[in-house]
C-alpha cells in the first residue's frame, strides 16, 4: 500500500485544527479507508480528546521515534471506526524531541499499512511545524474568516511553497451564514482572492461541534449537523468526489428576514 | 416605505470590507518583507534600465517600498547627472 500523507497547518492556533484533523481522519474511515491520525504537538497534545482515546494512551510519539516502544504498541485504535488510529503527542517532552529525519522514517513504515497519514501540525511555524511539514505530500490549511488567521495562513503557505509542497488546499472553519449575509464576516470568494491555494472545504460555527467534543465523538459521526456533513464532503472531495459546498453564505438573522420581506436576496442552508 | 428600509438595510456599514481591504495590504507588506532579499536583485534592474536614458549617480540611489494610505508605493530616489542625447533622439 502507498499512503497518501497529508499534514493539517494553520500558523495562527484557536482556529480549529485538531477538530479538523479528527473529523478529516475519521471521515476518511467512516467511508472504509485505513486512515492513521498522528498528533505532532509535543508537549500540549490535544487531538486524543477530540477522539475520546485520551484514556487509552501508553506510549507516545516520542517512544516511537525514540525505539521505547514498538511501532504499532503506540497506535491506538479509535472506538467508532475499525479502520482509524492515533498516534497521539508526547505531553512530557518538547518540540526538539522529535527530528524531521525521524517523521520521514515513520511515515515511510506506515505508508505500507495505511492508505492516509493525517499529520496534525502544532501551531506557530518554528521547529514543530518543520517536523510536521516535513514527511507530508501534501498541507491542508485551516483558517477562519478573520484577519490575523488569514495572515498567519498566508505566512505558512509561503513557508509550504519554500519546502516545495503542491498547493495548499484551504479548510475555512466557523463561516457564520448571518455575519457573512449582513457584510460582517469575509466569504469564501473574499478569502480565496487573497490566498494562493484551492478550497477543500467550507465548515459552519456550530454548536454540535462543541457537543461532539464534549463527550469525544467526532460531529463526522453525527449525521444531523451541517458541520458533520462539512466534514463528510471534505472526506469525499480527498478521495476525489466532486462534491458541491455547502451554501455558507445566506443567513437566518432578522436582517435577512427582513431583506427577503422587502425582496433582497435571501435563502435557506443550500448547496452552493 | 418599503424602498426606504430597502435603502437603510443596504447602506448598512459592512466592517468584511474594511477586513478585506486592510489584508490586502498586510499580505502584501507581509511578502514584501519576505521578499526583501529581492530588493537587491530589482535595485539593479532599474539602474540598468534608467542607465539607458540618463546618466545617474549609483552611490546616491535609495530605493524603499512605503505605505501610503491605503496602498503600497515604491520609492526611489535617483540623483540624475546627465540625459544621454542619443537615447532621446533615437
Ligand atoms: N466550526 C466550529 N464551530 C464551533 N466550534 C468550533 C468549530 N471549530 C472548532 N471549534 C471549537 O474551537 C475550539 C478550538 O478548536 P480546536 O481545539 O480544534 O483547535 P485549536 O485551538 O485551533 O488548536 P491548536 O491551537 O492546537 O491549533 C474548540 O473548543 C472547538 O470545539
Amino acid at each position: 500500500m502507498a499512503g497518501k500523507t497529508f499534514v493539517v497547518t494553520s500558523g495562527k492556533g484557536g482556529v480549529g485544527k485538531p477538530t479538523a484533523t479528527a473529523n478529516i481522519g475519521a471521515g476518511l474511515a467512516l467511508r472504509g479507508k485505513r486512515v492513521i491520525v498522528i498528533d505532532t504537538d509535543i508537549g500540549l497534545r490535544n487531538l486524543d480528546v477530540v477522539l475520546g482515546l485520551e484514556n487509552r494512551i501508553v506510549y507516545d510519539l516520542v517512544d516511537v521515534v525514540e525505539g521505547n516502544c514498538k511501532l504499532n504498541q503506540a497506535m491506538i485504535r479509535d472506538k467508532h471506526t475499525n479502520e482509524l488510529y492515533l498516534i497521539p503527542a508526547a505531553q512530557t517532552r518538547d518540540k526538539s524531541a522529535v527530528k524531521p529525519d525521524q517523521m520521514k522514517n515513520l511515515r515511510d513504515h506506515l505508508k505500507e499499512e495505511f492508505e492516509y497519514i493525517i499529520i496534525d501540525c502544532p501551531a506557530g511555524i518554528e521547529q514543530g511545524f518543520q517536523n510536521a511539514i516535513a514527511a507530508a505530500d501534501r498541507a491542508i490549511v485551516v483558517t477562519t474568516p478573520e484577519v490575523s488567521a488569514i495572515r498567519d495562513a498566508d505566512r505558512v503557505i509561503g513557508l509550504l511553497e519554500a519546502a516545495e509542497l503542491p498547493i495548499p488546499d484551504l479548510v475555512i472553519n466557523r463561516l457564520r451564514p448571518g455575519m457573512i449575509k449582513q457584510g460582517d464576516m469575509m466569504d469564501k470568494k473574499d478569502i480565496l482572492e487573497l490566498l494562493s491555494v484551492q478550497l477543500l472545504g467550507l465548515v459552519p460555527d456550530d454548536e454540535h461541534i462543541i457537543v461532539a467534543t464534549n463527550k469525544g465523538v467526532p460531529v463526522v459521526h453525527d449525521s444531523r449537523s451541517m458541520s458533520g456533513e462539512a466534514f463528510r464532503r471534505i472526506a469525499s472531495r480527498i478521495e476525489g468526489e466532486d462534491r458541491p459546498f455547502l451554501n455558507l453564505e445566506n443567513g437566518h438573522g432578522v436582517f435577512s428576514k427582513l431583506r427577503k420581506f422587502v425582496g433582497l436576496k435571501g435563502g435557506d442552508f443550500t448547496d452552493d | 416605505m418599503i424602498d426606504l428600509l430597502r435603502w437603510a438595510l443596504q447602506r448598512q456599514e459592512r466592517s468584511k470590507d474594511a477586513a478585506r481591504q486592510r489584508l490586502q495590504l498586510i499580505l502584501v507588506m507581509d511578502r514584501v518583507g519576505l521578499a526583501k532579499e529581492h530588493m537587491e536583485a530589482m535595485k539593479a534592474d532599474i539602474i540598468r534600465a534608467v542607465s539607458k536614458y540618463m546618466v545617474v549617480d549609483h552611490e546616491s540611489i535609495e530605493m524603499d517600498m512605503k505605505r501610503s494610505g491605503d496602498s503600497l508605493v515604491l520609492v526611489s530616489n535617483i540623483q540624475v547627472k546627465d540625459i544621454i542625447r542619443a537615447a532621446i533622439t533615437e
